[in-house]
């Protein structure tokens, strides 16, 4: 038996729309519909520092590889990179038309990925800037997006209630079909062999990548989930959603292991530690909560 | 509006202090500070004036998600909420709004507002007409009018207060028009420059008692607005601004320091941000205690923008997960505020009004948001002495328009003028090419006779 322990509660003057943790565990980064990103010391639950410069809400936020960058995706349609050490504003990639709803980073940390209400998903250099691919299908906004370790495949759900992959170096896409609505947040195994879905009507999908083929669906959320992370040894899967909870998985059986209910409103962003012992949540509630993962008797 | 102090101005101490006080709000209504005391001296307590505040909730709330749900809609028009009962049978309302519900004999729910022009602004919640084809000098807010027609309560605070924060979204921000009564009767705005805190603990104010050169300034700028026009008459203002400024009521009242922790608290505090990207009027619930104090001192219009609630959808938030984030700040402001004002035995003095500049769209687009609808919205109101406890007009099955007793925003600033002591069908203010204007166009608008 497993339970998501309270650790810290941070707050946000808007809705929180992400929460990543630096690679050393140290740091949590958190992006708000405030139009900043939060910088906090995760052990102590203080807050670092405030990064301003982005014109409307962060969607999106990673650390860089060796921690010392930092990434945020805004509803101003652009991405920026930023010094993590003293939080200066880097460098600014736009090229979308209209806002960017949906970030995703490559395990490897070296490509970003951002869906848009363009219609179109781009992927660039976490170390340049760079373009690398401009990927167009979606009939509708693009709500959520996904890379695989290396950034070589990606897969994305849009409000045309389509669930694609796709090859990156190519731009071929494929459609999975039979997912629940709206896929409105993916995420990949980081062995890239499996890709899981959150969907319009509280399912969590697994799909294996190679054949297209669903093969465990994850029941207990009540409406959208909003938001699905992995723990770095696949071991665990965790969801948020419109039910405001959040819940820890069994990422290989699909097992329930533990609900926390904390949350006021929809859980919109989901982190793992990269210890695995902590996970993290963000809500429109305008906090954020830091939990324990316990396992009774341990 | 001009600042009696400019950004860099210095005083002779060295200390630059950035100002935010405005000339438009340290208006006397025309009279002398003897006469003022002396009309005072005849009111049996400046605590009993009758006085309103107003609630602009920016953006345009949903009426259909608050005070009037459609369960008998189509589920693309429904929306997620589930009403409850409250206190008064037969009145249900959002499910997010359980202490209004549970206080609901002290509320009216007006659910038929009609009338909106479909601006993004504040100026028609202030006037009651829309901003095109205004009269000479233009129109004047209800707290300008009552500037000009009762003039201050007590001479050490503005009878017509804004706590409207600087904002991108200029005709949100908009504290509400003097028109053609003249700039004299503007709002005080304390926060117009800053970012929403409901104090002055940016300016030192008892020091300015002491400053000689204040008077100076105003003469600079008395003879600044001569020279363009633009301020006739405010030698008859100057020493009623100075009363202001120095007999520290007015920064007593907005010194929330001077609360009980615990009242903050009830209240809901919230921040002083903006509640949506960076334009919007902020979530907090400071300003209904603001308020309050405010009255209580002797203001007799206090203002106040909350929330943003211009919910589109997706990526903002979809018009639900933003409901879930304002309406329980909202309820607990709003009771707070009618809890306290009842306790104090304020709330038969004190109208209170909430609304917006129109409803939303009975139809949920595919980003989850509603969008604008000057078909129809909806207010509610409190206090003043009104019959409480009851709804007012409503709505067909899908929230469309209104389908029975329609209520203009100008049947609304009737009844508020009405319990301010104002006569609308009598009571005149010349315009700038000297024609007599009624208060409204009481021709079509009268007060709800359902409360008064």
């Amino acid at each position: 038996m497993f339970s998501l322990q309270l650790v810290h509660t941070l707050t946000h003057p808007n809705a929180v729309y992400a929460v990543a943790f630096s690679p050393d565990g140290e740091r949590l980064a958190t992006a708000s519909l405030d139009n900043t990103i939060k910088l906090w010391n995760a052990k102590a639950g203080q807050e670092l520092a405030r990064l301003r410069g982005h014109g409307d809400g962060v969607c999106g936020v990673a650390f860089s590889a060796d921690g010392k960058r930092l990434f945020s995706a805004s509803l101003d349609r652009t991405v920026r990179f930023w010094d993590a050490t003293n939080g200066t504003s880097l460098t600014t990639v736009g090229g979308h038309a209209d806002y960017i709803e949906c970030f995703a980073v490559s395990a490897d940390g070296k490509w970003l990925a951002t869906g848009s209400h363009d219609k179109q998903i781009r992927v660039v250099s976490a170390e340049s800037g760079s373009v690398k691919a401009v990927l167009a299908g979606h009939s509708d906004a693009v709500f959520s997006v996904a890379l695989s370790a290396d950034g070589m495949s990606l897969a994305s759900g849009g409000n045309d209630d389509s669930l694609r992959v796709w090859n990156v170096e190519s731009g071929k896409q494929r459609t999975l079909s039979g997912q629940d609505g709206v896929p409105q947040a993916v995420v990949f195994r980081h062995d890239d062999q499996v890709l899981f879905s959150g969907g319009s009507t509280g399912r969590i999908e697994a799909w294996n990548v190679a054949t297209g083929e669903r093969f465990m669906t994850l029941e207990g959320h009540r409406g959208l989930v909003k938001a699905v992370a992995i723990s770095l040894d696949d071991a665990w899967l965790a969801s948020g959603g419109s039910d405001a909870t959040v819940r820890l998985w069994d990422a290989k059986s699909g097992a329930a292991l533990a609900v926390a209910d904390g949350h006021k409103n929809v859980v919109y962003g989901l982190a793992f530690s990269p210890s695995g012992q902590q996970l993290a949540s963000a809500s429109f509630d305008r906090t954020i909560k830091v939990w324990n993962i316990v396992e009774a008797g341990r | 509006m001009f600042s009696i102090l400019g950004p860099s101005y210095r005083f002779c101490d060295g200390i630059s202090r950035r100002s935010f006080l405005r000339i438009g709000g340290l208006a006397m209504g025309g009279l002398s500070l003897p006469q003022l005391l002396q009309a005072e001296a005849k009111t049996s307590s400046a605590s009993r004036h009758k006085s309103v505040i107003m609630v602009f909730l920016s953006g345009g709330p949903p009426h259909q998600d608050m005070v009037d749900l459609k369960m008998d809609a189509p589920v693309e028009i429904r929306g997620e909420f589930r009403p409850v009962a409250t206190r008064v049978p037969g009145i249900q309302i959002c499910e997010h709004l359980p202490r209004l519900a549970a206080t609901m004999d002290k509320w009216v729910v007006v659910r038929s507002l009609v009338g909106s022009e479909g601006r993004h602004a504040s100026f028609q919640c202030h006037t009651g007409w829309p901003v095109a084809q205004q009269p000479p000098g233009g129109w004047p807010s209800l707290g300008s009018y009552v500037s000009k027609l009762k003039g201050p309560a007590d001479p050490g605070i503005p009878p017509f207060v804004s706590l409207s924060p600087k904002m991108k979204g200029g005709p949100w921000a908009d504290p509400g028009q003097a028109g053609f009564v003249g700039p004299a009767h503007a709002p005080f705005t304390p926060n117009a420059n800053g970012a929403g805190a409901a104090t002055l603990d940016s300016i030192s104010v008892h020091r300015l008692s002491n400053r000689r050169a204040l008077a100076r300034q105003l003469d600079r700028l008395k003879q600044a607005a001569n020279a363009n026009g633009s301020l006739a008459g405010l030698d008859a203002y100057q020493e009623q601004a100075f009363s202001i400024l120095t007999s520290g009521k007015l920064a007593e009242a907005l010194d929330l320091e001077r609360e009980d922790p615990q009242l903050r608290d009830r209240y809901g505090r919230g921040s002083p941000e903006p509640a949506g990207y960076g334009d919007a009027g902020p979530l907090l619930n400071d300003y209904f205690l603001a308020a309050r104090r405010l009255v209580e001192a002797g203001a007799r219009v206090v203002s106040l923008v909350y929330g943003r609630w211009d919910w589109h959808g997706r990526p903002h938030g979809t018009a639900f997960d933003n409901a879930r984030d304002h309406l329980p700040a909202l309820d607990q402001g709003l009771t707070a505020l009618v809890e306290d004002l009842e306790a104090r035995g304020m709330l038969d003095d004190v109208s209170i009004v909430v609304w917006g500049e129109f409803g939303r769209t009975p139809r949920i687009n595919k980003n989850g948001g509603r969008d604008h609808w000057p078909n129809v919205g909806c207010a509610l109101l409190a206090g003043g002495g009104m019959r409480t406890g009851q709804v007012i007009g409503a709505t067909d099955r899908l929230g469309d328009h209104a389908t029975e007793r329609p209520v203009h925003f100008q049947d609304v600033l009737a009844s508020l003028y009405h319990r301010l002591g104002l006569d609308i069908n009598r009571v005149t203010v010349n315009d700038y090419a000297g024609r007599p204007r009624y208060l409204v166009d009481h021709t079509r608008y009268q007060p709800l006779a359902e409360v008064i």
